[in-house]
């Protein structure tokens, strides 16, 4: 009988002894991943200190707010066209697949109608170049589409500074709210295709 | 292969005259926070500091290198820090690798960057022709192929953020040329933009047969050398690596682009643009040790991709994926087993019951520390625990761990922390040198990624692993207990133990075939297609039926069934990495040198044991038949 207890005795000891060590050693391991989720970033606090900085906007597919100037000289503020489809296309006349694609823009302009506009950024250094190519292409559809804008970015500092476009040509679709919400890379030849011009329409 | 060597040579050109002339940054600036930063690799979002231990396991075959982290080492890397790459990191165990590049053979086995680069220039026909070869090369060969690809890795790296860095151009006269005057930070794009459009300008009518005659003025002189150090930066326009641009395009899905990436497929935007911007200032806080600049930076950097949550970045993981790195949970678990192992050896000479106790206790806390590393890592991959070789691996040390535990509650202490600490230990050391490999966290083949049958077919054929992996080492205590003449009693009851796990293992094995078939019928329309891994575990499986059925039919007296429950090992070991070996089947992973040798010496090793305790054995049993 004294034996049993004795045995019982021994073994709630250990158990004690095993239990007490777990809870040491899981003390000791939260402390120390405690440490460790320290050292990672504190998202609110981050956020917070951005926002006061006025660093990146991460509000990330808003339009930024940019002015541009024609190849008449005259500046243009993209805020004029808020509520209207903005059809946002870099080029330039030597490169050859933004040539080739640039009558299909002018046509699918004229197509769209008036809340839809075209804003061509031309990265030639002067405006003289480009006017040289309009006078090549369809003049019907230039003259059709009253919402072409033809500005020019001689420094490219919107092209690549702002809108980090490089591989001409491109194009961003942008919605009435201002929202950029697709980019095109590479001539689209179906600009003037009737799926495309309802989804710019209902955009 | 010839450009790619031109781009390591172009590169340690480009980083000795242009980038970083940090002194001693490490010691001014605390770049850990850098380990935070989200970046895509191997198809998965993860903090830089994962992506940047892969990296220096796979060229240092260690975590940290002589006290720098692997987060420092990498810094050093992508910001072009000219130490980092006279830094000696590439680890060469293989002399006959060192004497076929012509190095100098060193006693610790490391070179630089810069070295190696110099080493495969001057042997640019030798590499040339080892790649014609194919698949026909000899392991020395393959080494020499596996340094140069990892060396190719690197100067991917180097090259990485060379589109962003900042450039630190002294000359007044240069800069007043480029009109970059007035910039507080000069990029390669900035220096681009500028010479693109006056280019012509600037170097007048220079006509080829001009250059190096006296019609060149000096300034003229700088800026030809500007534009070939441009076009040197320029190769590094196929680096795809380094993926820390999130895109902010729909049609991109979870996709982030690496900053020549951004530019090169035009997936740039506004918050690209600042993104970089940012990294350009990351890299200048580097080159000036401003750590206030440093912080700043990343923590716009961090920021915007916690915006980027449906692009695959999870913060809460995130911050696990940091602890786990940081806790190393199966060293520490190894570390513990040698603890186990010395105590329980300790116990055994002292006859001291406390101490095996505490070997006990310690083999515990070795299975709650291994099986958390197994939680956590499920919790980051969100899948199930095992999908890979390594992951099978520890994962079968875990059960391992808790089979040894169940032994010594069945009143096996000695024995079953005997078995915990050295199979488990054993493991866990075969799986840190995979770990070495890279990565042990990659992304699933589409196959593999239907979560449930994973979750069950794997798991089970894993435990059936484990169980057979006991009972050959019950089988061995048994063998050697019985060639030590131990008491009948105890060996019938050990017997019992032995028949009892032998049970076990069928049924894991057995059931995890099935599974496996089930699983197989799901995804790749068949039961069973004599696939050599279904093969493995089925002879597995027939093993277990065999021994079964061998002692039921009174075929197996104790000792023999005994020996050829030991030989299960053997079949485990087939089955388990040398169906792997074989060029054919769906899990082929090609031959591996080290593996088939490994192998070999194992194979070589327990059938000696095996023998010599069967021809023992078998002499004493006709000793005492004659009297």
């Amino acid at each position: 009988m004294g034996e049993e207890r004795e045995k019982v005795r021994v073994s709630r000891q250990r158990i004690t002894h095993i239990l007490l060590l777990c809870a040491i050693v899981s003390v000791g391991l939260m402390g120390y991943v405690d440490h460790l989720t320290m050292t990672a970033v504190d998202v609110q606090s981050t956020e917070r200190d951005i926002k006061q900085k006025g660093a990146i906007d991460v509000t990330r597919t808003q339009m930024p707010k940019v002015v541009f100037e024609t190849i008449d000289g005259v500046s243009v503020d993209v805020e004029k066209y808020r509520g209207k489809t903005i059809v946002l296309h870099f080029w330039a006349t030597w490169c050859v697949p933004c040539v080739k694609e640039f009558p299909e823009l002018l046509k699918m302009s004229a197509l769209a109608g008036e809340n839809v506009v075209l804003l061509t950024v031309s990265n030639d250094r002067d405006g003289q170049a480009v006017q040289k190519f309009l006078q090549k292409v369809d003049k019907e559809n230039l003259a059709q589409g009253a919402n072409v804008v033809l500005a020019i970015d001689p420094a490219r500092t919107i092209s690549q500074e702002v809108f980090q476009s490089y591989k001409l040509p491109e194009t961003i679709l942008i919605s009435p709210s201002f929202e950029m919400v697709k980019k095109i890379v590479g001539a689209e030849t179906l600009w003037s295709d009737p799926e495309m011009l309802r989804y710019l329409k209902e955009m | 292969m010839i450009f790619r060597l031109l781009i390591a040579v172009m590169l340690s050109f480009v980083v000795s005259v242009s980038h970083v002339q940090a002194q001693d940054v490490m010691k001014k600036l605390d770049v850990q926070g850098l380990g935070n930063v989200p970046i895509l690799h191997d198809g998965r979002i993860k903090p830089m500091d994962s992506f940047a231990r892969h990296i220096v396991r796979l060229i240092a075959r260690k975590d940290e290198l002589g006290g720098v982290s692997a987060v420092e080492i990498l810094a050093g890397l992508i910001f072009q820090d000219g130490k980092m790459v006279e830094r000696p990191l590439f680890v060469i165990k293989n002399a006959e690798v060192v004497t076929a590049l012509s190095l100098d053979v060193k006693r610790g086995k490391y070179y630089s960057y810069r070295e190696l680069a110099q080493a495969f220039q001057q042997n640019a026909g030798m590499l040339n022709s080892l790649m014609a070869k194919g698949e026909d090369v000899s392991g020395r060969e393959a080494e020499l192929l596996n340094l140069y690809a990892k060396h190719s890795e690197i100067t991917e790296i180097l090259g990485s953020l060379s589109v962003l860095l900042p450039y630190s151009i002294k000359d007044d006269a240069i800069l007043e040329a480029l009109q970059l005057q007035d910039m507080d930070i000069v990029t390669y794009q900035d220096i681009k933009k500028t010479m693109a459009q006056r280019k012509g300008e600037l170097l007048g009518a220079l006509s080829a047969k001009d250059m190096g005659s006296d019609k060149v003025t000096a300034l003229q002189r700088q800026l030809i050398a500007m534009i070939y150090s441009m076009q040197h930066v320029e190769q590094d326009r196929f680096t795809r690596i380094f993926r820390v641009i999130p895109s902010v395009w729909k049609e991109d899905g979870e996709e982030w682009f690496s900053p020549w990436g951004v530019l090169e497929e035009g997936r740039g935007s506004p918050v690209t643009q600042g993104l970089m911007v940012e990294w350009t200032k990351l890299a200048l806080a580097y080159r000036n040790a401003d750590q206030g600049m440093w912080d700043d930076a990343l923590k716009v950097i961090t920021s915007v991709a916690m915006k980027t949550q449906e692009k695959g970045y999870d913060a809460e993981i995130f911050s696990v994926e940091m602890v786990y790195n940081n806790l190393r949970l199966f060293d520490v678990a190894m570390w513990l087993c040698l603890i186990v192992f010395v105590s329980v050896l300790l116990s055994k000479v002292l006859d001291n019951k406390f101490v095996l106790s505490f070997s006990i206790i310690t083999l515990i806390i070795t299975f709650i520390v291994s099986l958390l590393a197994i939680i956590l890592r499920m919790y980051i991959m969100q899948r199930p625990p095992v999908t890979s070789l390594y992951e099978s691996i520890v994962f079968v040390a875990v059960v391992v761990f808790f089979m040894a535990l169940m032994l010594v509650r069945r009143q096996y202490a000695l024995m079953g922390v005997m078995i915990g600490s050295t199979v488990g230990g054993v493991l866990l050391l075969i799986a840190k040198g995979y770990e070495k490999e890279g990565d042990t966290m990659g992304t699933l083949i589409a196959v593999l990624d239907t979560h449930f049958w994973l979750a069950t077919h794997v798991v089970t054929i894993t435990i059936g692993y484990a169980c057979s992996l006991v009972v050959a080492l019950i089988g061995h205590i048994y063998i050697v207990r019985e060639v030590m003449k131990a008491d009948a009693a105890s060996q019938k009851k050990l017997f019992a133990l032995l028949r009892y796990n032998t049970l076990l293992a069928l049924f894991f094995t057995v059931l995890g075939t099935i599974l496996g078939g089930i699983w197989a019928d799901q995804s790749w329309g068949r039961f069973w297609g004599w696939d050599p891994k279904e093969n493995g575990a089925m002879l597995l499986a027939t093993w277990m039926v065999w021994l079964i059925h061998g002692w039921q039919a009174k075929f197996f007296r104790p000792f023999s069934y005994a020996l050829a429950a030991s030989m299960s090992s053997l079949v485990l070991v087939l089955s388990w990495f040398g169906v792997n070996l074989l060029n054919v089947g769906l899990h082929s992973y090609g031959f591996t040198q080290n593996i088939a040798l490994n192998m070999g010496v194992f194979f070589a090793i327990e059938l000696t044991f095996l023998i010599v305790s069967w021809v023992i054995y078998g002499r004493r049993e006709r000793k005492s038949a004659r009297l």
